[in-house]
């Protein structure tokens, strides 16, 4: 008779133990079921939150005597003029895009210049001259400025500046109708010397920021002038043109490291002049409760794990001591050791499988629950979150617990000066409909993790559990029968 | 000529207190040996030696001319020997069918008819047949192993007497019929006044009674 007939008749014929097993199975793989579908569903939600969220690292110039372009003039009358003679140029911009993974970029620099339009003056007063300047903002581009990105200003008409213009400006609906001005006209701008530049789009306000109402003429947001390098080169004559710090955003932040270092390693910029910072401080504390709750289910399954062979192996090893006399007797048969243990193995795989099977059903309507209430115990009680994020933790439980971005536009790059960080919700709040909700479901791929792990275990267990009698010589086990 | 053959066997559980000490003697198929002695001469200690169960201090045992130790123990165990305890040592969740087709794949049925098991009992739990058909079903499943050798370890030691006369008749029918080599470890002279060879052991020397 074969070692699986043998399994198979113990298993049948002994209906009591093989339920108490099939129940001690069904438990363990449960939980550990649970804990692998709640590790994917963190994963799940992490990748989520990576992809709404992003991340962002600055190119900037580095200015300090460590930069061999770094100048420093003193007009003797107390001032100092810092620049570099090699600030972030669009090549350079170009050579940083083509590496994978960066969504976009920001580019802008801004510049007092003086105009004859009719301008809004500030709630701030100031001395002199500086009250009759506006900002001219040199960009890369308007359509990913933070300004346009977060909602604050948005194109109305004509379009945006993308780089490949020549002397283009994009200016405010209110200052356009102050000064009747229309696409197609001219504007005059001077700093160092004069430029002529020529309207291509005009903005209005759509969100007043408060951290702009009460400002000098030059920040008030109806007075703000985008314009394109070429504008930037005739204002400034000889000064080299480019940006003092570039922001470029990422799709996932967790790459932003990889990405940056790619960055660092491009031989086409001198580094010695530049600096690369990364910014996914948002990120990390809104995915903090997941990783945390990630954490902690890794340790949950290995725990679980660790507990049920030690169990598994304890309840075999007494089964195994009752079973002395039919080791005995198939040994006494010839029936060698290893298939003796390969039937103990047989039985509890049995059983096993179906319920390993069985699990799906029992984990599917326990590992909600579970994650929920792990969850709830990561998410800080506090709104004050570092950086500005806060996670909100709503009353009661629910079936689901959500991360929500309260505001998808405020996601994106945040204006220069402007400290608050986008809001986003960890809530155990089944009402919202922008969200990213840990679903914990259980598929194929967490029963496939489970019964390998079942399978280890319960080698493991099977192995230990039938050492002490099987060390024994076929004698001494007879002898131990009678 | 010798299907079994004792060498120079000596064992010992405590070191100089040998039980068994310098065992020569040879086992032909075809007939029944009975092996008398008092409790604790050692009849069991020779019986597992011949069965590869244990292995001896000194000397070899020969199957057919080989050391035993040559094919392995365990091969010896299932190739050469069948073993029939005084406890039956069947297999507690199995019918006597499946207990006997541990060793056989075919005849199993057959050969329960022939040793008196009904077939209603053949596939009944072999816990619920009486202490003569156990042991029935266990040289059933020595028989339907096919080795020429049975070691028999008291097996009319729980027996009535009735009963124990015929399991003694199957065990002897078996050596001249189907040409076994039948050894029976036993206490009953009556057992013993059947076999063809009768071997008394004591304090560890084997003699032809």
């Amino acid at each position: 008779m074969g070692t699986i007939k043998r399994a198979f008749l113990y298993v049948a014929r002994k209906k009591g133990k093989s339920i108490l097993l099939f129940f001690i199975l069904l438990i363990m793989s449960t939980f550990v079921l649970t804990g692998l579908s709640t590790q994917k569903a963190s994963q799940e939600a992490q990748k989520n939150l990576r992809e709404a969220l992003g991340g962002e690292f600055y190119v900037s110039v580095e200015l300090s005597e460590s930069n061999p372009y770094f100048r420093r003039v003193d007009d003797g009358e107390g001032a100092l003029d810092l620049y570099t003679e090699l600030p972030v140029t669009r090549d350079m911009i170009n050579a940083i895009m083509e590496i994978g993974g960066i969504e976009k970029y920001d580019a802008s620099a801004q510049t007092l210049v003086s105009t004859n339009l009719t301008i809004f003056p500030g709630n701030v007063p100031l001395k002199g001259e500086l009250n009759n300047k506006i900002y001219a903002r040199t960009v890369a581009g308007t359509e990913n400025n933070s300004f346009f990105q977060s909602g604050i200003m948005e194109l109305t008409e004509g379009k945006h500046i993308t780089g490949n213009e020549s002397n283009a400006a994009v200016i405010s609906r209110d200052m356009a109708d102050q000064n009747s001005l229309q696409i197609g006209d001219s504007i005059s701008l001077q700093a160092d010397e004069e430029a002529e530049v020529r309207i291509i789009g005009i903005y209005e306000i759509r969100k007043p920021d408060p951290a702009y109402a009460s400002v000098v003429t030059y920040e008030k947001l109806e007075n703000q002038i985008f314009i394109d390098t070429s504008a930037l080169q005739d204002l400034f004559g000889d000064m080299p043109m480019g940006f003092y710090e570039v922001a470029f955003s990422v799709y996932d932040p967790a790459q932003l490291d990889s990405i940056m270092s790619e960055v660092k390693g491009l031989s086409a910029i001198d580094w010695r002049a530049f600096e690369v910072a990364a910014d996914n401080q948002t990120y990390l504390d809104a995915a903090a409760p997941l990783q945390k709750l990630q954490a902690l289910v890794s340790s949950i399954i290995w725990v679980i794990a660790l507990v049920s062979a030690v169990i598994l192996s304890l309840i075999l090893t007494m089964w195994g001591r009752s079973r002395i006399h039919e080791t005995g007797v198939f040994l006494s048969l010839g029936i060698g050791k290893m298939r003796i243990i390969g039937q103990y193995l047989a039985e509890v795989l049995m059983i096993a499988v179906i319920a390993f099977g069985c699990s799906y059903f029992t984990s599917s309507a326990v590992a909600g629950q579970l994650a929920n209430g792990l969850l709830q115990q990561n998410i800080p009680a506090s709104k004050e979150q570092a950086a500005g994020v806060t996670i909100t933790k709503k009353d009661g439980f629910s079936e689901d617990v959500v991360v929500s971005i309260k505001d998808d536009s405020a996601l994106s790059d945040m204006p220069s000066g402007q400290d608050t960080a986008p809001e986003v919700e960890v809530a155990a709040d089944g009402a919202e409909a922008d969200r990213e909700q840990i679903r914990v479901t259980i598929d194929s791929y967490n029963m496939l993790q489970l019964y390998l792990i079942g399978i280890i275990v319960i080698i493991l267990s099977v192995g230990i559990s039938s050492l002490s009698v099987m060390r024994l010589k076929p004698r001494e086990i007879l002898s131990k029968m009678s | 000529m010798a299907v079994l053959e004792m060498k120079g066997i000596c064992y010992a559980y405590e070191k100089g207190r040998p039980i068994l000490s310098n065992i020569n003697t040879e086992f032909e198929v075809g007939k029944m040996y009975a092996v008398l002695g008092p409790s604790g001469s050692g009849k069991t200690t020779m019986l597992s030696l011949i069965g590869g169960l244990d292995i001896p201090q000194k000397g070899e045992i020969l199957f057919n001319g080989e050391n035993i130790s040559q094919c392995g123990l365990a091969c010896h165990r299932r190739s050469h020997v069948s073993l029939i305890f005084q406890s039956y040592n069947l297999i507690d969740y199995m019918t006597p069918m499946e207990n006997v087709a541990l060793t056989a794949k075919k005849g199993v049925l057959s050969l329960l008819l022939r040793l008196g098991l009904t077939a209603e009992e053949a596939k009944r739990n072999v816990m619920k047949l009486s202490g003569g058909q156990q042991q029935r079903v266990a040289i059933a499943r020595a028989l339907a192993s096919d080795t020429p050798v049975i070691l028999a370890d008291e097996p009319t030691g729980n027996l009535d007497g009735d009963t124990a006369g015929e399991i003694t008749g199957i065990l002897k029918e078996s050596a001249h019929e189907l040409n076994k080599c039948v050894i029976v470890v036993t206490h009953s002279n009556e057992l013993a006044a059947q076999a063809d060879v009768v071997l008394n052991l004591k304090r560890g020397s084997l003699h032809m009674a």
